[in-house]
Formats: structure tokens, C-alpha cells, sequence
């Protein structure tokens, strides 16, 4: 087996009984990045080889003196473009933040640093985190490496591409709608979005303020949970951040899941959603069961309308956090434009990409004098029902499990003319994001062309310990861990 | 004609806080044009607000002051439009609950009182500024550029929205010098007009003569004194008069003052400035106020003019009108208080704690005000008629004394009352008077030299000989000898002409150099020439 | 509620954005399909149901008033487009005439 494609938890064996060295890791994971980021895309920039280098050999010579170490020490981790990073640019794949370079770390990134994790680069994402597929990024679309003729999802694309094919171990993405467990559902991967306020947005470049959250990508579940470890938690600079303590996210395999009570809402299954993905779902919620899980149906009264409360209201915040990017005091600027109002119009409207300009659209017109109440306020009170729906459902059920998207990855520009559609196919994911909850993605299967299947465990907030108790569980049972694929070289667009 | 108006306002101020209100950076004014940012104030992506708790506090002072009911639950909202100096593109402002609701300016017009009654009080921050530049190196086709400083970006402020209660002109002018002089009691803000730390906009609308209701209100902003607004009122008052008379219709417009034209232009009407697409902050908790926290504030807060007046009258039994001069400025008020308090120690009237220095920090908090009654309760030896008398003669002594010499030299009191005339050794140079130790042209000498020099008052005394002669041989060998060197005016007053008693008293003083108590030698005099 | 092409020009101009003939027409389309999707929340039953403003958020959390870390001029000013100095330069601020 070769270095890339070992999991976080057998990465850091190995780096703990020195069986090889940070150096060798990110060695193996700049091997990688050459040998495949010319059919994925998945980075916008990486770093310097030598500062990596360097880097990873001063955790192999801290390890060497006996020092204490970091809980991630020596693991490369790639992060998403729209996380701030000193030094290292923060693009949120727009020609709008071209050249952009933040003079202040993420508290993620800095928590990052704190626990040992090895910054390899920044990944591509849908522009601002907008867009299911990451085809809207101003640095390319991003590749499948399942198959390279599909998109990895999105928004947080080139982080799931990265993971999914080996160059880095760990990843940051973020998670709006489902922009973390939707591309991990479609790279076969573990995608955690966590409770909103358990990880601080400070640095978090915003989409939508209060569905946004950090979240993290690795092939293992216990990766996921060691990497959301080190990230959580109050933050003094972001108000909403919770100070509820931060537990155990890791833990050893029981084989037992008795008195766990799972629920499996009737839609999971039923009409639109690819009858091998149903299939591959029901066969995880029976690993469950045989494990000593308690499984029933349960309906969520309001789902239906989740989609298109979520779509306002993340758009209404999204068309006033974005509102900011003028080209005046940072960004790009367009050039020979004439007087102040028009340099801010045309910068706008000629350095954000469509689907950008779309849901500022969107979100301008819910807002707007004559629709606010129709639209975005009618979307908040639509969203309590949805938060309702899912305090009601658990009392009775620890974790609910759906598909995390009704379909295996699709082909690229396969919804370039229909952005409702697109929307549509984050309808299993949204509902968590309008709550607040937890929930993650991890692989239940390949569909029969060879596509990984996204499983969701979704738990209520804070609830993580839970959340990462059932997918543990039911990874060790299923022996569902998606190898690293071989990733076909194929010529993509700029 | 002069046609019925009714004028409201929103009263910008600029609060004292240490720090910006949701960011780290200080709150000054000067310095280098972008040295006080950090990635929350400039709008950077990625950054966000957190509430600073004092901004909070003075708002709530204020609220209190104007006795507006402070709401138990409220938000923050984002109100969305353009402009170099927003680098969010919004500001961060409450608008659907805010901080209170209510509440009224008690103004005195030409000696009727009239309440203004208050709409709302919430807090926001500020935007930039830009200055413009004539020309660049590089600029670019039409205009000229902008010069941007983020440094007052995310100062906190306090929004004092009046109902549009005033009539005229005059009103309105007493109005804003009333909230103002509240604004500066409080300590709420720094206060300085010429640097836009109290910034007015108003609106206007004209009643209709026939049905008594009230036409289309018009804005205007940019108002930084109270002189721009009372011209702004009248250019508007007079613009909407002419339109009306012509008998055209008001349009709901917003101006901008122009103070140096005076005149108000039209902001550019944009489409988008008339929707802010307000909604709440997603990224600010909501601020929930409840009695304990109002009543900590209480507790620390200082008290607004009325009260203080009111207070000086109760305790001291000072006369209505000095009580209202001393409170015209909080400085002038403390530092009255002060050397009172001061001064009643001096005399021995009051322990030692009357000044303990803790409590005048606090100078005129609550907690300042209870321990001051307590010592107020215990003090022996004072009869009811003392303490106003000596009350009126300290209040005499600050605002007519010291009053004339800060005028004369140009020095601001509260400066004074910092370096070299603290309220303790004023309060010894007018205990010298009330002792009687010098007269009147000596207290006034003592004054000077006690301001001018850093020794002791009775070392003052002693050097510059300035100690009143009451001494009653003394005098009488003093007034002998002036009546042996003016015999015709003794001749003359003795025939009855007897303003000449003034002369002789004159001269006798000048003879003793000033020194010799005025009262004795009048006395003596008239014994001496045997008249009544 | 069906979206107008006027209807969409007025929002552009409200976000600071522009659009040819042909965009907005095509986005005209877009939105129209999107505010038709979105027009189902009316069928939901929202009698005293209030709105998510505060679901997820804590109240009263401040900072307290003690000057912190501010950024360097120079910091300040990496990423302006055009600066004089230490001042954010925007041209063309004043209307002509
Ligand atoms: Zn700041």
C-alpha cells in the first residue's frame, strides 16, 4: 500500500510508531498532487514544496526530541479556498478576490496549526460556495476522481476531490446546504457539516451567516472526528459560537449499537432519489439493525418545503454579506470604468460568475420593499417549522439516516441549464443547515457504474458524540471503506 | 406667511466608549487615516462583529435620562446600501425592536416648558470618511477622487429619533441644545461639534392651513451645530413655503446641507436609496436588558441636568437660577460641589470624608449622592441658614470669580480645575474671605496669586500681606489721620453732603493699603465724626 | 407571481449589478422559475409560527471594552486596489458638475 492512500488513523500510526515521517507523507501527498491535479483541479494553489518540507521536518525532529505533539501532528490537511489564511491567499474562487491575501488566520486555520495539521494548499470550490457541482469556480471546475467526466460536488469540491484521491490526508470545507456531505457523498468519503456555533466562522469567508458552518473531509470516520476536534469550540470572535464543552468526538469500536433509535424518514427512499442509492441506504440502516439499532419510519411533516426556504433565506444573507466585495478597499477592480457608481457595477457584474450573480438576485428580491414578507419572512417562519420537526423527531430517535443525495455524482454541465434542478438536488441536505443540526456523510457503497453512494447521519445539535458513534459503528460493520480510485488522466477545461 | 411646521430629528452622538463597538480598535479621533482597523472594521471577508458592552450601557444611560422604556429583547439589523466608507456594504443599526422606545426632552422656550416626545433610542456604528481630492496622479476621467479613512468605521453611536413635536425654529434650537447638554451630563459622549462627535439630521413637513394636517416631511442631513440646523430649518421652512404658495406639492425629498453655500441640495434620489432591505443580523445574538442590569447602570450614572439642578436646590438650598447656571455644564457643577464640600471641611463644618477622593470620582452617581447625603446627615454644628448662604457665596465664587478669570486668560475650567486650582485650594482662598481674613480686593489678589503660584494659601497670605486689618485701634489711628489730611471734605459732610463718607472710606483704605476691613472703617468713621 | 424584466432591473440596480438585454431576459426566465418553485411555502400552515430569526443564536454575548490588536497601515492597505498614502483611494467619487 502506498503512503496517499492510507486513512487518518493509519497515517498516524504510522507517523506515531515510525514506521515513516511527516516528511514522507507530504512527500507522498505532493507525489500525488503531480500525478493527478492535471485531471481533478482540486487545488487553487499549493504551497511551496520546500516550506512543506521544512515544515514537516521540524514535526519529525519535535517527535524525535520526545516533545509533545499536536493531535494531528505531521498530517497534511488541505483547506477550502473561502477559509482565510494569512500568507496563503483566500480566493473563494472568484476573480472578484483575485489577488486577495487576508492579513489575519481563521480561527480554524490558527486551531489547525495549534494541533500539528500541515497546511498542503488551498482547494478549489464553487465560487463563494455557491453551486452543487463545482463547475462555478473562476479557476476551473473541478474533476471526479471516481470518473473525471463527473463533478465531485460541491461547493467544497476540490476539498472531497483532494481527499478522495490521495493528496491530502485530512480536508476543511465548508457547509451551507450540504456543500461538505454532498461532494463526500459523491467522492466516497467522510464529510462532517457539525452543529451551527460549534466551530467559529471567524475567517470563514460568509455565504449565508447563519447556516454556514466549518466542516471536515477524511476517508475514515475517526479522521473526521479528530480533525472537527481540534477545530471546535467558543470563539471570544465569533458571537456565535456555542460555549457548550466540546466532548470526545473519537472512540473504539464497539460492535454494538443496542438501544440506538434510528429513524429513516419515508422519503429517504421514495420518488426522485436513484433507486440503487434507496437500495444501498436500506442495506446500511440494516447493518444498523443488526447491530442492536432500534430502526423505524418517521415523517418530517415540513421537508417539502426546505428547499425553497432554504434557497431564500440563505440568499438573502448571502446577496448582504456579498455586498461588500466593491472593488474599492480590496479585491479586484474593473478597469476604465468612469465615476464611483459604475467602477462598483461593472467590477461586480463582470468579476462574479453567473450562479453568483443569480442568488444575489435571489436574495436581493426576497429582501426587497414588497417582498420581504412574502419571501424572506415567510422562508424564516417556514424554517422554524422545519427546526420543529426535527426537535419533535428527536425525542424519539437518536440519529435519522437518508441519502445524502438522491443520486450518485452526475455528469458535468449536466445541469448548466437548469438551475432548479440543480438547487433541487440538495434536498436531503438543507433541512440540517436550516436547523442547525449535525450531520455527516459517509460511503454506503459503489452504484453499479462504480460511483460511491452517500450515506447521512444527521443527529440534533450538539449531538455529535452520538452522530460519530453510529457512523463509526457502522463502518467497522459494513467494511464499506472506499479504496483510493485510480484516477483516470483525462485533458480538462481551464 | 408664516405657516405651522412640524420638525423632528435624529440625533446622531458618537459614544465614549474605549473601543469601537464591534471590534477591538480604539476610539479616537486624530492620528495617521487608517491606524485604528482591524479585519472586522474594514469589512474584510470573513471577519465578524461582537457587541461591546459598554456601548450598551451608555445607550442605556441615555434611555434612562430621557425616561424611555428600555426594551427587555432587542436585535440588531443590517440596513443594506452602497458607499465608499460602508465597507460592508451595510451598516450594522437596530431597526425592527431597539434599544427603547418613548420618552421626552424637557425644553424651556422663553420660560414655557414643553415636552418633545421620542420616537426611539437604538444604537449602530459609523461609517468612514472620505475626503475628496481635487485631483490624483492617476485619476481617471470625470471628478476627482476619494480619499478613504476607515478609522471612524465601527465607532459606536447612539440614535436619538424625536417625534416630529416641535414648532419652531426656536424650539428646535432648544431642543438639540437640551439633548445635547443631557448627552455631555451623561458622559455619554465627547461632544465636540466641530468634529461631528453630535451630528443632526431633521425633517420637516408644514401643516395644511385649512385641515390642520400635516403635508410631506422632507430630510435634511449633515446638520453639525446647532446654528447649521436653525439655518437648514429656516432655508427649508422657506423653500417648502414657496413651493406651497405657488401652489405646488411637496415631494418627499432628502437634502443635504451644504453649510458652507447654506443651502440643502437633493441627494442623488438613486432607487436603491430609498430600500435598505432591512433584516436582522445573523451574526449578533439578540441583547436582552433586564432590571438588574438597568438598575447597575442607574447606579453608576450621572444625573441628568434637571435632576441635578433640582438636587442642588433640595440640599443646598441654592436659588433656582444659580442652581441652573452651576448646571448648565457637568464640569461647572462638579467643580461647584466640589470645593463646597471642600469648604465645609475647611470650616471645620463637616468631617474629613465630605471629600473622601473616591466618592468625587463618582463625583455625581448614585453612589456618589448616598454617601454624600449620609455625611450631609451628620454634620454638627450647622445651622439651617449656613449652608445656603455658604452655598450661594461657593456658587458666587465659581461662576463669577473664577468664571472672570478663565474668560480673561482663555483657559477651559475643567483644565483648571486639573492643574492648578483643584477645588480644595479654592475652596481655602474663599474661606479666607468667609473668615474674614482678607476683604474683598484681598480675596481677589489671593485668587490670582493662588492660581498663578503653587504655595499653600496661608503662606499666600502671609507674603503677600494680604491679611485684613480688623484691629480697632489700628483702624482709629488710620481714620485720624485721613481726617486730619482732608479737612474741607470733613467740612463738607458735616454740612450734609454725605456721599462724601464713601471718599473717606476710600481714602482710609488706600492709606492702609488696601487691607483695612471696609465695614470697621466705616463704622469708625461715623463714630468718630459723630454722625449716625 | 411572475418576475418582469422590469421587476429584475430594479433588484440589479438595488445589488449593484448590470446585465445586456440578453441576460436579463434569461434571467428573468431563471428567477421566474425559481419564484414559482419557492411560491409552495404559501401553502404552508404559519398561523402563530414566528420566524427563525433568533433559533440559533445566543443572546447577550460582548466583548469588553479593552482596546485589542489593530492592524498595521501598511496591513491595512495590502489588498487596496489603488491607495494614496495610508488612504483608500476610489476614483470618480464626485458627480460631475
Ligand atoms: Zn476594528
Amino acid at each position: 500500500m502506498e503512503l496517499h492512500e492510507l486513512t487518518f488513523s493509519e497515517a498516524r500510526r504510522g507517523l506515531e510508531e515510525g514506521t515513516f515521517s511527516a516528511r514522507d507523507l507530504v512527500e507522498s501527498a505532493l507525489g500525488r498532487i503531480e500525478g493527478v491535479e492535471h485531471s481533478l483541479n482540486a487545488f487553487i494553489r499549493v504551497r511551496e514544496r520546500d516550506d512543506l518540507l521544512v515544515e514537516a521536518g521540524k514535526t519529525d525532529a519535535a517527535r524525535a526530541r520526545g516533545e509533545e505533539l499536536g493531535p494531528l501532528a505531521g498530517i497534511p490537511v488541505a483547506v477550502k479556498d473561502n477559509i482565510s489564511t494569512r500568507g496563503l491567499g483566500t480566493t473563494c474562487a472568484s476573480r472578484i478576490l483575485a489577488g486577495y491575501d487576508p492579513p489575519y488566520d481563521a480561527t480554524a486555520v490558527e486551531r489547525l496549526r495549534d494541533a500539528g495539521a500541515i497546511t498542503v494548499g488551498k482547494t478549489n470550490l464553487d465560487e463563494f460556495a455557491m453551486g452543487s457541482s463545482n463547475e462555478h469556480s473562476a479557476y476551473g471546475a473541478v474533476r471526479n476522481p471516481w470518473d473525471p467526466g463527473r463533478v465531485p460536488g460541491g461547493s467544497s469540491g476540490g476539498s472531497a476531490a483532494a481527499v478522495a484521491a490521495g493528496e491530502a490526508v485530512l480536508a476543511l470545507g465548508t457547509d451551507t446546504g450540504g456543500s461538505v456531505r454532498q461532494p463526500a457523498g459523491f467522492c466516497g468519503i467522510v464529510g462532517v457539516k457539525p452543529s451551527y456555533g460549534r466551530v467559529s466562522r471567524y475567517g470563514l469567508v460568509a455565504f449565508a451567516s447563519s447556516f454556514d458552518q466549518i466542516g471536515t473531509m477524511s476517508r475514515d470516520v475517526d479522521g473526521a472526528a479528530e480533525l472537527l476536534a481540534a477545530i471546535s469550540g467558543a470563539d471570544s470572535r465569533d458571537a456565535t459560537t456555542s460555549e457548550v464543552d466540546v466532548p470526545e468526538y473519537t472512540g473504539l469500536v464497539t460492535g454494538n449499537l443496542s438501544g440506538v433509535r434510528v429513524g429513516v424518514p419515508r422519503e429517504s427512499t421514495g420518488e426522485g432519489v436513484d433507486p440503487e442509492v434507496a437500495e444501498a441506504v436500506l442495506a446500511a440502516v440494516d447493518v444498523m439493525r443488526s447491530l442492536g439499532a432500534d430502526v423505524d419510519e418517521l415523517k418530517l411533516e415540513h421537508s417539502e418545503h426546505a428547499v425553497a426556504s432554504y434557497y431564500l433565506v440563505a440568499n438573502a444573507e448571502a446577496s448582504s454579506n456579498l455586498a461588500r466585495y466593491d472593488g474599492l478597499s480590496y479585491g479586484h477592480r474593473a478597469q476604465g470604468a468612469d465615476g464611483l457608481d459604475e467602477i462598483v457595477v461593472r467590477t461586480r457584474s463582470e468579476d462574479f460568475g453567473a450562479e453568483v450573480k443569480r442568488r444575489i438576485m435571489l436574495g436581493t428580491y426576497a429582501l426587497a420593499s414588497g417582498y420581504y414578507d412574502d419571501y424572506y419572512l415567510r422562508a424564516q417562519r417556514v424554517r422554524t417549522l422545519i427546526a420543529n420537526d426535527f426537535a419533535s423527531a428527536f425525542e424519539r430517535f437518536d440519529v435519522i439516516v437518508t441519502p445524502t443525495s438522491p443520486t450518485p455524482a452526475f455528469r458535468l454541465r449536466e445541469h448548466a441549464d437548469d438551475p432548479l434542478a440543480m438547487y433541487l438536488s440538495d434536498v436531503f441536505t438543507v433541512p440540517a443547515n436550516l436547523a442547525g443540526i449535525a450531520a455527516l456523510s459517509m460511503p454506503c457503497g459503489l452504484s453499479s457504474t462504480g460511483l460511491p453512494v452517500g450515506l447521512q447521519i444527521t443527529a440534533n445539535r450538539f449531538m455529535e458524540p452520538m452522530m460519530f458513534r453510529v457512523a463509526r459503528e457502522y463502518e467497522a460493520a459494513s467494511g464499506v471503506r472506499l479504496r483510493v480510485p485510480e484516477v483516470k488522466r483525462t485533458e480538462r477545461d481551464a | 406667511m408664516m405657516r405651522d411646521v412640524a420638525i423632528g430629528f435624529e440625533v446622531h452622538a458618537q459614544l465614549a466608549t474605549v473601543t469601537k463597538i464591534f471590534c477591538a480598535c480604539a476610539n479616537e479621533s486624530g492620528g495617521a487615516p487608517n491606524s485604528r482597523v482591524c479585519p472586522v472594521c474594514l469589512g474584510l471577508p470573513g471577519a465578524l462583529p461582537v457587541l461591546n458592552r459598554e456601548a450598551v450601557e451608555l445607550g442605556i444611560r441615555v434611555a434612562l435620562a430621557l425616561e424611555s422604556d428600555i426594551t427587555a429583547r432587542s436585535s440588531f439589523a443590517r440596513k443594506n446600501y452602497f458607499y465608499p466608507d460602508l465597507p460592508k456594504g451595510y451598516q450594522i443599526t437596530q431597526h425592527r425592536t431597539t434599544l427603547a422606545t418613548g420618552g421626552h426632552v424637557d425644553v424651556d422656550v422663553q420660560g414655557t416648558r414643553k415636552l418633545v416626545g421620542i420616537r426611539d433610542i437604538h444604537i449602530e456604528e459609523d461609517a468612514g470618511k472620505t475626503v475628496h481630492a481635487p485631483f490624483s496622479k492617476n485619476a481617471r476621467g470625470s471628478g476627482s477622487v476619494g480619499l478613504v479613512d476607515m478609522n471612524r468605521c465601527g465607532v459606536p453611536l447612539v440614535e436619538i429619533v424625536s417625534e416630529p413635536d416641535i414648532s419652531s425654529i426656536e424650539e428646535a434650537d432648544a431642543y438639540l441644545r437640551k439633548l445635547y447638554q443631557i448627552l455631555i451630563y451623561l458622559g455619554v459622549t465627547a461632544g465636540e461639534l466641530h468634529r461631528g462627535n453630535v451630528r443632526f439630521d431633521t425633517n420637516v413637513s408644514i401643516r395644511n392651513a385649512v385641515d390642520g394636517s400635516l403635508g410631506t416631511p422632507c430630510e435634511i442631513k449633515n446638520l453639525n451645530s446647532f446654528k447649521s440646523a436653525g439655518r437648514a430649518l429656516l432655508f427649508e421652512i422657506e423653500r417648502q413655503s414657496r413651493v406651497l404658495d405657488a401652489g405646488g406639492t411637496i415631494e418627499h425629498e432628502t437634502l443635504l446641507w451644504d453649510d458652507r453655500a447654506e443651502r440643502a441640495l437633493p441627494m442623488r434620489s438613486k432607487e436603491e436609496a430609498s430600500d435598505y432591505r432591512y433584516f436582522p443580523e445573523p451574526d449578533l445574538g439578540d441583547l436582552v436588558i433586564g432590571d438588574d442590569w438597568i438598575d447597575f447602570v442607574r447606579r453608576f450614572m450621572p444625573e441628568p441636568p434637571d435632576e441635578h439642578a433640582l438636587r442642588f436646590r433640595n440640599w443646598y438650598g441654592l436659588r433656582d437660577d444659580t442652581a441652573r447656571v452651576l448646571t448648565a455644564e457637568p464640569t461647572v457643577a462638579i467643580y461647584f460641589e466640589d470645593t463646597l464640600a471642600n469648604l465645609l471641611r475647611v470650616l471645620g463644618l463637616a468631617p474629613d470624608s465630605i471629600v473622601n477622593p473616591a466618592s468625587r470620582l463618582l463625583a455625581i452617581s448614585v453612589e456618589a449622592r448616598e454617601k454624600m447625603s449620609v455625611v450631609f446627615s451628620e454634620m454638627e454644628g450647622i445651622s439651617p441658614e449656613r449652608l445656603p448662604e455658604l452655598a450661594e457665596v461657593t456658587a458666587n465664587w465659581v461662576t463669577v470669580m473664577v468664571g472672570a478669570w478663565v474668560n480673561e486668560n482663555g483657559v477651559d475650567l475643567k483644565t483648571l480645575a486639573l492643574s492648578c486650582l483643584p477645588a480644595a485650594r479654592l475652596a481655602e482662598v474663599i474661606a479666607a474671605r468667609v473668615r474674614g481674613t482678607v476683604n474683598e480686593p484681598a480675596a481677589k489678589r489671593l485668587l490670582v496669586a493662588a492660581i498663578d503660584s503653587s504655595e499653600p494659601v496661608d503662606e499666600l497670605l502671609e507674603r503677600l500681606d494680604l491679611t485684613q486689618v480688623t484691629d480697632a485701634s489700628t483702624i482709629e489711628t488710620l481714620v485720624t489721620d485721613v481726617l486730619l489730611l482732608h479737612p474741607a471734605e470733613v467740612e463738607r459732610l458735616r454740612a450734609g453732603e454725605e456721599k462724601l463718607i464713601r471718599f473717606l472710606v476710600g481714602q482710609v483704605m488706600k492709606h492702609s493699603g488696601g487691607k483695612a476691613d471696609p465695614v470697621l472703617v466705616g463704622e469708625t468713621l461715623a463714630k468718630l465724626l459723630g454722625i449716625e | 407571481m411572475a418576475a418582469t424584466t422590469d421587476d429584475i432591473r430594479h433588484i440589479a440596480a438595488l445589488a449593484k449589478l448590470s446585465f445586456s438585454d440578453d441576460e436579463l431576459e434569461r434571467l428573468t426566465n431563471e428567477m421566474d422559475a425559481i419564484l414559482n418553485y419557492v411560491a409552495q411555502l404559501s401553502g404552508a400552515k404559519l398561523d402563530g409560527v414566528d420566524p427563525a430569526f433568533a433559533l440559533l443564536r445566543r443572546d447577550n454575548v460582548f466583548r469588553e471594552d479593552r482596546v485589542g490588536e489593530m492592524l498595521k497601515p501598511d496591513d491595512a492597505l495590502s489588498n487596496a486596489p489603488d491607495r494614496d498614502e495610508d488612504f483608500f483611494r476610489v476614483p470618480g467619487f464626485l458627480p460631475e458638475g
